[in-house]
């Protein structure tokens, strides 16, 4: 009896691990990504607010930049988070300032995790002057103040959604190209590589078929973190009104109103709710990135296996 | 197995090493570093005959490792001449070597890093082929069930990662990876080292077998005499740089030449006792705990 159990005991192991053995790397990723609860409560928390941050605009009676009742009117049936300091609907604002903000985000994490991708790249592989003149730029870049550097790109250029995407592009693509560079040089030693070009496979192949899908581990990881930050600085720079632009809403220039001390002390549906957005949403991404780290990692992945 | 290739037509070589030097920069220690030379290989010259098997032996850092990449053209040496089938590869340009570069493929040591994590055993076997053109699209998944059945692994091998291998399954997969170009020459840096005894001796054979049955020609790189013994016709050894000496196999292990080599002789436990009157005893060197022998070089 008791060995019969045993042996069911066993045979339902072996299953696991067969399944385990067929299943795809994404696969894999998926199952070890859903073990870090937090960043799977994240992820499914990210994707109801793009679901609202879509829908809530297209079925509000009202339109996020107009004029649509009594100014500094409190929460409401018909305005749910209240009216702003000249009439438009906070709760519509909201969801789409929250779409601008996360676009911004993402397309500025894009564009720099795409430019960091392959100038790391062909710093890392090609090495000599090729490495150090990219390296160079990155230093010039790194060298600078942050903040500083954004606030007077913000300066000499035009406020406005596109300049901040690039701005923000621009001061991120170096970290990533270091870290995209670092990991190159070191698998482009490993065996496999080297086969590659015992067998004269030209480097455009050796750079994106055979490295590239071996670093992308930290690079996703990496752009995780880069996301929440250039949502946080995205809402800075709109706070400080060098970002995205009024009428445009952003979750950064709802809170610009809170610059006023009356505001914040009568008026909190203005400024409270895009406040707490931010938090949820950056928190929300950096579990993401947690979680992504512990399902990508080839350490812990050993230690499964 | 030795027999059988002595009876050979006259040897033709079809790789040709002349005064081969590759050296390392260095740096002194010291509050100011001197740039130096390391010679990692000090003028070498060998010839590899058609369908033979050359064993390089030699201990870490000899430079037995640094000839094998070179003949692939992984480094490229400072000066001398790797002449392929009459055509020197150090002198070609990228474009011109490429057709050539298919011919002389590479196994590496470590069976686990020579294999792409991320891809399918099916595309590590068949990007290669495609690229060279060697095979048609629809061809394609022929050629690697022909490739799996040479190097004895099951077929449906080919939808898997390598992760999912053995070490000895693996290092198949690596011959089979260095077979799809269809080589004549290939550079075996070490092949067995890091496997395990009992897979040794099946690599081993899988590589005989496939020479006799391809007509493949092998560099088999190796740190002792062991394996190199088993499967070599003849028999260079390597030390600091250097070719000692080129010996048939029989006649390194009858008659080893200097010093050194009854060394590597004595080092490995040879499986033929009749050898056994040939090793070395403690008494035959002054002082087993001299920190390095001194080798009269005649070459």
């Amino acid at each position: 009896m008791v060995e019969n159990t045993k042996n069911i005991n066993h045979s339902k192991d072996a299953n696991l691990a067969q399944s385990i053995a067929d299943e795809t790397y994404a696969q894999t990723v998926y199952r070890r990504f859903k073990r870090h609860r937090l960043g799977f409560i994240s992820l499914i928390f990210l994707i109801v607010v793009v679901a609202l941050i879509i829908l809530v605009p297209l079925l509000s009676p009202y339109d996020p930049n107009g004029i649509v009742g009594n100014y500094k009117e409190p929460p409401s049936a018909a305005h749910p988070l209240g009216t702003d300091k000249v009439g438009r609907d906070m709760l519509t604002r909201l969801f789409a300032g929250a779409g601008v903000s996360l676009f911004v985000a993402l397309s500025s994490t894009l564009i720099s995790t795409l430019v960091g991708i392959v100038l790391g790249l062909l710093s890392g592989y090609f090495g000599s002057w090729v490495d150090i003149f990219i390296m160079r730029i990155t230093d010039v870049v790194m060298s600078f103040p942050y903040l500083l550097l954004v606030l007077v790109f913000a300066a000499i250029f035009d406020p406005g959604m596109w300049n901040i995407i690039l701005i923000l592009s621009f001061v991120n693509w170096p970290a990533m190209a270091r870290l995209v560079r670092s990991n190159v040089m070191a698998i482009r030693k490993v065996n496999f590589v080297q086969g590659s070009r015992v067998a004269g496979m030209t480097h455009a192949y050796i750079m994106f078929k055979d490295i590239l899908p071996n670093a992308m581990a930290p690079v996703l990881i990496n752009a995780s973190s880069v996301l929440a930050l250039t949502m946080l600085d995205e809402a800075a720079l709109s706070y400080l009104a060098m970002g995205v632009q009024p009428p445009t809403a952003s979750l950064g220039n709802l809170l610009n109103v809170a610059q006023s001390f009356s505001v914040l002390k009568n008026y909190p549906w203005m400024w409270i709710p895009p406040g707490v957005f931010i938090i949820l949403l950056v928190v929300a991404i950096n579990f993401i990135g947690d979680a992504l780290r512990d399902a990508l990692d080839p350490q812990s992945q050993s230690q499964e296996n | 197995m030795k027999e059988d290739k002595t009876t050979k037509a006259p040897q033709t070589p079809i790789l040709e090493v002349r005064n081969l030097v590759k050296t390392y920069p260095a740096f002194t220690q010291g509050l100011w570093p001197v740039k130096e030379k390391v010679h990692a290989v000090s003028d070498i010259s060998f010839d590899i005959y058609e369908g033979e098997t050359l064993g390089l032996v030699g201990e870490s850092g000899s430079g037995k490792s640094t000839t094998g990449r070179q003949i692939v053209a992984l480094e490229k040496p400072d000066s001398g001449q790797i002449i392929y089938r009459g055509q020197d590869l150090v002198q070609m340009r990228t474009a011109e070597l490429k057709p050539i570069r298919r011919e002389i493929q590479m196994v590496f040591q470590d069976p686990n890093s020579s294999l792409n994590p991320r891809k399918h055993i099916k595309d590590i076997l068949a990007d290669p082929m495609l690229h060279h053109k060697l095979v048609k699209r629809k061809d394609v998944t022929k050629r690697v069930e022909y490739l799996l059945d040479l190097v004895g692994l099951p077929r449906n091998s080919m939808g898997r990662y390598p992760f999912e291998f053995s070490g000895g399954q693996r290092q198949r997969l690596g011959i089979a990876r260095a077979l799809s170009l269809e080589p004549k020459l290939i550079v075996l840096d070490e092949p067995v080292s890091a496997l395990d005894v009992s897979i040794q001796a099946q690599i081993l054979n899988l590589l005989h077998d496939l020479q006799n049955e391809l007509g493949l020609t092998y560099l088999f790189i190796a740190h002792g005499l062991g394996a190199v013994h088993y499967i070599s016709d003849r028999i260079a050894v390597m030390y600091e740089g250097r070719i000692l000496e080129i010996q048939e196999a029989e006649t390194l292990f009858k008659h080893p030449q200097t010093d050194y080599t009854r060394e590597l002789i004595q080092a490995d436990p040879l499986p033929d006792p009749s050898l056994d009157q040939f090793r070395v005893t403690e008494e035959d060197l002054k002082s087993p705990c001299d920190e390095k022998f001194k080798f009269e070089v005649t070459l």
